[in-house]
């Protein structure tokens, strides 16, 4: 089916399969923020903003995607170069894959005016995993980017 | 994992630990070398060790009939379902102790379950046999292990290959002589520190004692065990481990490898690093740069590390078994030592890249290289299985607090303290980097991840079943850094060793239940302490 939508602030019109999932939709189109880590909701590294609002987009099929707004990381580089620069500088980043979902759900958590403390921080980060790094310095990186 | 085709042959692209492993495994099939490279894509931990030799096959047979690109990709429930895992295995422990808690004798069985192929499991099988009485001073230890074939998918390497299994089996089994004579674990564990004649499981001289003493004290202090355990609350409880990991391959492997490194010189004074050790976010890109610019007194920009590429790398081995910084590591640092004094004395970067100029011109040997050779003093009996099976060794004392819930049976880990000693810290924040995502690991291992199978088959191979830490999980932790004069020893697998068994000793200051299994579920805990 044909799909109209815009992503990171441009329009976009595409063939798509009915029962794709929004993020291979956005990798097959070269934005490849969005990392398909679990396919099922668990890991957050396909993390996107959905019409303002923070989703996994490997919950959602193309369809959805029909009229709506849709902000990867590659569209927010700006708005997340210090977020990113603290994850770089705290060690936040190992291999790499979960790197994005926590860089957007940070940003988001921000964005909200989420509370400063580290338990709080790790409440709002329990849709996002990460294997290597025992979650501490994305914590401190994310901490570091609100003061 | 990607075959890329073309006339003059395929090339395989993908995420793996071991590109010579992939290029052996294809000239079993083929005769012909094949040309292999490394994608730096996620974390491996072992299990990107030998099983991308199989889906190489598949995505190289695909293209030389099909004539054209194949991608292999598997979902997740994929990967689960089928790459390897950590061994399951079963111990026993009985020993002779005295009053004070000293150990006079150990008998030891361990059984693997090796899943329904061989693969890795004899060396798994070793590593855990080489750590199975940790380094405490024990007069008489015996051991007999067997490894079982079974009708899963073959186990392999994960994170501590074997060793965490045994490090657990020996640290709750020190706790529990403790509850036995009623006296604290860190008495127990006190009263069995190695001295200068005390003897490893395999008969070699544990040289390590003295270090060993140090990080049990240095975590004693710092956790303030003592006063914890002392002054017990209710539902809180405080539990220690004390291990070892031997660092490279066990005993005549790293002989077998017989690794070898490059390092390229250009006439910009730029060194290339050419090695097989694969960047998979534990910081090999990193760390083996800074070890080469130190030693030859550059700026870290002079020098560049190459991509694991078979037909343009050498080959310095398979990136485990914690053998990165000590092994291939040690082997740039003398391949930059050769180059060093191929080059003449310099005082700055301007006269380093003077010295390169004329050194160029008059020679066309650009290459430096290094290759392994045993340590002299390291001596290891294969057949008798008797010597010191590793090259060096890095300790670590980790302390857990933990909270019990009463109503939820849930445990959470309140605090954690992780001392470490694995020689030379190369780069502070990638290290401590590595042993907190060791520990995090270690909380899963203890408390959530568990395999289970029907019919052979992997039944909860999803993230929404298979349940690994969230941040909320994984406490803000102490680590600490010992003998950081000392040369750099294996980093990467020595976390993965001492939380389960830490963990497990605080629930059973908790509860006064010694939990023999893990993970502690909540309905493990429910089904035992009420």
């Amino acid at each position: 089916m044909e799909i109209r939508c815009e992503i990171n602030q441009k329009e976009y019109v595409f063939e798509a399969d009915e029962c794709e999932r929004v993020v291979d939709v956005l990798r097959t189109l070269g934005l490849t923020s969005p990392k398909k880590g679990c396919g099922e909701g668990e890991c957050g590294a396909c993390s996107v903003f959905f019409n303002s609002k923070l989703v996994n987009s490997c919950l959602l099929l193309a369809p959805q995607m029909q009229g709506s707004k849709i902000v990867t990381l590659e569209g927010l580089l700006e708005q997340t170069a210090l977020i990113r620069e603290n994850f770089e500088e705290c060690g936040a980043v190992q291999c790499g894959f979960c790197t994005s979902g926590f860089v957007m759900r940070g940003y988001d958590y921000i964005l909200q005016n989420g509370a400063k403390d580290e338990e709080s921080l790790k409440e709002a980060l329990d849709g996002n995993l990460c294997r290597c790094t025992g979650y501490q310095k994305i914590v401190e990186a994310i901490l570091k980017s609100m003061r | 994992m990607l075959a890329r085709y073309s006339e003059d042959g395929i090339k395989i692209v993908g995420s793996m630990q071991c590109p010579f492993y992939v290029e052996s495994a294809l000239m079993h099939m083929t005769n012909e070398k094949i040309e292999v490279e490394q994608a730096p894509t996620g974390g491996g931990f072992g299990g990107k060790e030998d099983y991308p030799s199989i889906m190489a096959a598949y995505v190289y047979l695909l293209s030389k009939k099909s004539k054209q690109d194949v991608k292999l990709v598997y979902e997740r429930d994929e990967d689960i379902a089928y790459t390897t895992k950590r061994h399951p295995t079963q111990m026993e422990y009985r020993s002779c102790f005295d009053d004070s808690g000293k150990l006079h004798s150990l008998e030891i069985d361990i059984s693997l379950d090796g899943g329904a192929y061989c693969t890795l499991t004899p060396v798994v099988q070793s590593r855990s046999v080489l750590h199975c009485a940790g380094f405490y001073d024990c007069g008489y230890i015996k051991v007999t292990s067997n490894s079982y074939a079974t009708n899963t998918p073959p186990n392999g390497a994960f994170r501590g290959f074997g060793a965490p299994q045994a490090i657990f089996g020996i640290e709750r089994h020190i706790d529990d002589i403790a509850k036995f004579l009623g006296i604290s674990p860190m008495d127990a564990r006190e009263v069995n520190l190695p001295t200068s004649v005390s003897k490893s499981v395999t008969d070699a001289k544990i040289y390590e004692h003295k270090r060993v003493r140090d990080i049990f004290q240095r975590a004693r202090e710092v956790s303030r065990f003592d006063e914890k355990y002392k002054s017990k609350k209710p539902y809180k409880g405080v539990g220690m481990a004390l291990f070892m990991h031997g660092g490279g391959f066990t005993g005549i492997g790293e002989s077998l490898l017989n690794s070898v490194v490059w390092l390229d010189l250009s006439n910009d004074g730029v060194v290339e690093i050419k090695t097989s050790s694969v960047e998979m976010g534990q910081g090999a890109m990193t760390v083996l740069p800074q070890i080469v610019a130190d030693e030859l007194g550059i700026p870290l920009e002079f020098v560049r590390y190459h991509t694991p590429n078979t037909k343009k790398v050498a080959n310095s081995g398979p990136t485990v078994a914690s053998r990165t910084v000590m092994i291939v590591g040690e082997l740039l640092t003398q391949a930059s030592q050769k180059l060093r004094v191929a080059l003449g004395e310099y005082a700055d970067v301007e006269s380093y890249k003077q010295k390169v100029k004329e050194y160029l011109n008059s020679n066309t040997q650009n290459r430096f290289d290094s290759k392994y050779e045993k340590p002299s003093n390291i001596k290891w009996d294969e057949d008798k299985f008797y010597g010191n099976g590793y090259d060096g060794y890095s300790l670590g004392c980790y302390v857990a607090e933990v909270e019990v819930d009463p109503i939820t049976y849930a445990v959470s880990v309140s605090a954690f303290y992780a001392i470490n000693d694995a020689g030379k810290v190369i780069n502070p924040t990638l290290a401590q980097g590595q042993i907190e995502g060791g520990v995090a690991q270690g909380i899963g291992y203890a408390l959530y991840e568990n395999i289970i199978h029907q019919d052979g088959k992997v039944k909860n191979s999803r993230l929404s079943d298979y349940i690994v830490p969230y941040a909320s999980d994984v406490p803000k932790m102490v680590v600490e850094f010992l003998d950081t004069d000392a040369k750099a020893k294996g980093l990467g697998e020595l976390p993965m060793d001492g939380p389960a068994p830490a963990i497990v000793n605080a629930i059973l200051n908790a509860t006064g239940v010694e939990f023999d299994a893990i993970p502690i579920t909540p309905e493990v805990l429910e089904s035992r302490w009420r």
